[in-house]
């Protein structure tokens, strides 16, 4: 069985994308002899390439950031050029997992909507979308705060070889807060009115010295 | 005057046909708003690559050398901003796509909360309102939804609001009302 795995991450190597696929890959290995393969389509040259072994796969699973409520442009740019491949890809499996920095997984629900559409387009068989929020950063975590996290990826790679679909228990507990509630909003505004989620984003502005600067309204005159 | 900032990704002689179309109906409101017009297809433009240098380095400005400094610069300055796509592969260009992706620094990294959701704190006074114009022979209604649903809420994290959608199999009905009626 082939199992390929796509990272539409625009930053490659290194991104949030791959410390999710790292994940789901310890736990498929943990449970079936798939032979695997990982892509990074952030280098438009090599999409071609990668057209046959999209088609050649037994389950594909693309994994990306949420870009302005969608995929990335170079993700998309892959998308496009499956467009010889609609209604011939019969059991291929195919499934997504899509993560973005906002917490809540609302963010992500109609990209998703769109990947469904997607699969049924190609004629392959849908395994879901996993959406995930709160993924800024995750890789530079401590290690120890994200492990529930990387063990429910583990666990969602372990079961991926016998499922048809991804195992939707293990995709809400993956999701985590769908929208917020009255209580968490409240909560929120008062934390951002301490300041206190600006922190990390302050120092990042800070190791780029640019921190003066970070209301910069370069377009406006 | 109004501004109409107009971003064409619409490729080959259905492209040519339809902008000529346009051009025509931009021509009959040439008294009450300015245009200008952008071609895609024409621009060295690249992919953002997740830096962030755009929100943490030069803030507000992506740091990658192409002509993508124009055009935020005129959509900030506009008061309308209309995205003109085929539909490929059930949503809009990757070239259209390209460009909405280095939208990003029109906003601030910072978090509010807007209708009980996390957006992008404004870094500007105003945006302009965007429309949408999907140009499909097929007339694919089912991708036209997804594709506006998804614009609506680029429209809600970039603070502003989608005045309109159109999907049109590359007849001007339904276009020349809402440019004229903006």
């Amino acid at each position: 069985m082939q199992l390929t795995i796509f990272n539409g991450s625009p930053r490659g190597t290194g991104s949030n994308s791959d410390l999710l696929i790292q994940w789901l890959v310890e736990g498929v290995r943990q449970n079936s002899n798939f032979r695997i393969d990982m892509l990074y389509l952030n280098k438009n040259r090599n999409h071609d390439s990668y057209i046959d072994k999209f088609k050649t796969s037994d389950i594909v699973l693309v994994v990306f950031p949420l870009y302005t409520d969608c995929m990335p442009g170079i993700t998309m740019s892959f998308m496009e050029k499956l467009q010889p491949l609609r209604r011939s890809l019969t059991g291929l499996k195919l499934g997504f997992v899509v993560h973005s920095g906002f917490p809540e997984a609302i963010q992500s629900r109609q990209v998703e909507k769109y990947l469904e559409w997607l699969t049924e387009e190609l004629g392959t068989d849908y395994l879901g979308t996993v959406v995930m929020g709160g993924s800024e950063g995750i890789s530079k975590r401590n290690q120890v705060l994200i492990r529930k996290k990387r063990m429910l990826f583990n666990e969602l790679g372990r079961r991926l070889s016998q499922a048809d679909k991804f195992d939707a228990e293990l995709v809400k507990k993956i999701a985590g807060i769908e929208k917020l509630g009255k209580f968490s909003v409240c909560l929120l505004q008062i934390i951002i009115k301490t300041g206190l989620l600006n922190i990390i984003m302050n120092r990042r502005f800070k190791e780029k010295n640019a921190y003066r600067e970070r209301f910069a309204r370069p377009y406006a005159e | 005057m109004k501004k109409i900032t107009i971003i064409n990704s619409l490729d080959g002689n259905d492209g040519q046909t339809f902008k000529d179309n346009l051009n025509q109906i931009l021509a009959t409101n040439i008294d009450r708003a300015s245009f200008e017009s952008f071609d895609l297809r024409d621009m060295k433009l690249n992919y953002c690559c997740g830096c962030w240098d755009c929100w943490f380095k030069t803030p507000g400005k992506c740091s990658q050398k192409d002509e993508m400094p124009q055009l935020i610069r005129s959509i900030i300055h506009s008061d309308l901003t209309i995205f003109i796509s085929p539909i490929k592969m059930g949503f809009v260009s990757t070239d259209l796509k390209k460009i909405t992706d280095k939208l990003i620094p029109l906003v601030h990294p910072y978090i509010e909360i807007v209708n009980g959701e996390c957006h992008h704190v404004k870094r500007y006074d105003k945006y302009p309102k965007l429309g949408l114009i999907l140009v499909d022979k097929e007339w694919n209604r089912e991708s036209y939804r997804i594709i506006t649903n998804i614009y609506q809420r680029l429209a809600i994290n970039l603070r502003t609001e989608l005045a309109f959608s159109i999907l049109s199999d590359g007849r001007m009905e339904g276009i020349k009302d809402a440019i004229n009626h903006f």
